[in-house]
């Protein structure tokens, strides 16, 4: 295994009183594409959500380490600073605020935690084009309110847009490829694809082989119940696609 | 058609106002944190085809204790009236909206709306919206909504998990709340009430 990134251990969690994740143990070493697969309401959503910081979800036992650091004691702009992505299954609706200043306040904030100057406005113009070009999105993307009227698509390309603003360490996608049309999965998963390299790592969830045909995990792990049932590598994907999640039990 | 902008306890908002046939005002109530009022509206709507647009922009996050009573009469047919308020209402501040629309029995064709909406940001902080609707007209389009929230826990986890702070993300959601009754101000009004959120 490569130099870890990700460590979970022991990991409980639930919300409001139910206890969703009954011990998770994962560890993903840099560099790595690890997908998690499961029937829904097995805890993939939970599992993101933990990892990112959702103020609703509560840890009861078990610990998070990030490059070292305790994960769970960082706030969720702190982990976005620190290199950690998600993006949403079902991304949020923001009227009122444009992708432009949205995405400017998100790359400065950043900055900042990392003690640089803020962009000059034409540094940030250029950056915004680069990365809108890499989902093909056109220029009038930017000045749209935050996913407010987007369809199905675009919501997700807008996901990967800002994942490829932001350059994350860890990027988590939370069932990416839901609702998506070929056109834009293959947009999606060819922007993940160029993002991938040796120091960043990505967690795929996914109850659907088909975003996994286009980015080709390292690590497969079934999760049910809350629990991680079996880990192997891809050739579990064939094995899921051939006989379900209903042959694999804790 | 000018947009007549009244900065509370600094310009002198006036008691009355009559609006003839075909005539139209359009004018805009903006309350800064620190100013504690009670200001009242009188419009009278006089003649076919007057129209009244009332835009109110309120930010208490104090101790304030605002009163606003806004009293739109139809007194002819075929006049129409538009009043949009937006507020934030956060720390001990206590807002109070009373609205009524009163549609006169020959105000046949009237077409009269009232929205009332507040954002509070505090346990101690309270807004009171009454809207009342007087109508003695059968053939009019009159309908008022009054609503308090909270910030959107949703909207600002997902800024926060992109790496907007706290603050910012929840300055964001303020911004853009308030938008559609601050965009039409000028730009020095604007970047006033920006600095107070």
């Amino acid at each position: 295994m490569n130099d870890i990134l990700l460590d979970i251990k022991g990991l409980k969690a639930g919300i409001e009183g139910k206890e969703i994740l009954k011990g998770i143990d994962l560890s993903i070493g840099r560099g790595e594409v690890h997908a998690i697969m499961g029937p829904n309401g097995a805890g993939k959503s939970t599992l993101s959500a933990v990892l990112a910081g959702r103020p609703e979800f509560n840890v009861s036992q078990g610990s998070i380490s990030y490059n070292g650091e305790d994960l769970l004691a960082l706030s969720p702009e702190e982990r976005s600073w620190a290199g950690i992505f998600l993006s949403f299954q079902y991304p949020i609706e923001i009227p009122g605020v444009s992708i432009t200043a949205f995405m400017k306040a998100a790359v400065n904030a950043r900055r900042k935690a990392a003690g640089l100057p803020e962009l000059k406005p034409a540094e940030y113009l250029k950056l915004l084009k680069e990365k809108m070009a890499f989902v093909q999105m056109k220029g009038e993307f930017a000045r749209r309110e935050v996913n407010v009227g987007f369809s199905g698509g675009e919501k997700k390309r807008s996901e990967i847009f800002q994942m490829a603003m932001l350059e994350p360490t860890l990027s988590i996608l939370d069932e990416t490829d839901s609702g998506l049309d070929v056109d834009a999965l293959r947009i999606v998963a060819d922007g993940v694809s160029r993002l991938r390299s040796p120091q960043t790592s990505s967690i795929i969830i996914t109850h659907y082989h088909r975003l996994l045909e286009y980015i080709v995990p390292d690590y497969v792990h079934i999760l049910k119940d809350g629990r991680i049932v079996k880990s192997g590598g891809r050739e579990l994907i064939a094995e899921i696609e051939k006989n379900g999640f209903e042959s694999f039990n804790g | 058609m000018d947009n007549k902008i009244y900065i509370i306890g600094r310009d002198e908002v006036p008691s009355s106002i009559c609006v003839e046939a075909s005539q139209s005002i359009s004018l805009s109530l903006v309350a800064l944190p620190g100013v504690s009022a009670d200001v009242d509206l009188h419009i009278q709507l006089l003649g076919p085809e007057a129209n009244a647009e009332i835009k109110g922009v309120f930010v208490c996050t104090g101790e304030e204790r605002l009163n606003i009573n806004v009293q739109m009469q139809h007194q002819s047919p075929h006049a129409s009236s538009n009043q949009l308020f937006k507020g934030i209402v956060g720390g001990k501040a206590k807002v109070n909206f009373e609205g009524l629309i009163y549609v006169a029995q020959d105000a046949q064709k009237t077409a009269a709306f009232q929205q009332v909406h507040s954002l509070l940001l505090s346990k101690d902080a309270q807004m009171e919206s009454r809207p009342q609707l007087e109508i003695y007209a059968d053939d009019v389009q009159c309908t008022h909504g009054a609503t308090s929230g909270a910030l959107n826990a949703q909207q600002l986890f997902y800024m926060r998990s992109r790496g907007v702070a706290k603050e910012d993300a929840e300055r964001f959601q303020k911004i853009a709340f308030l938008a559609p009754v601050i965009e039409h101000l000028s730009e020095e009004i604007k970047e006033e009430i920006y600095a107070t959120l």
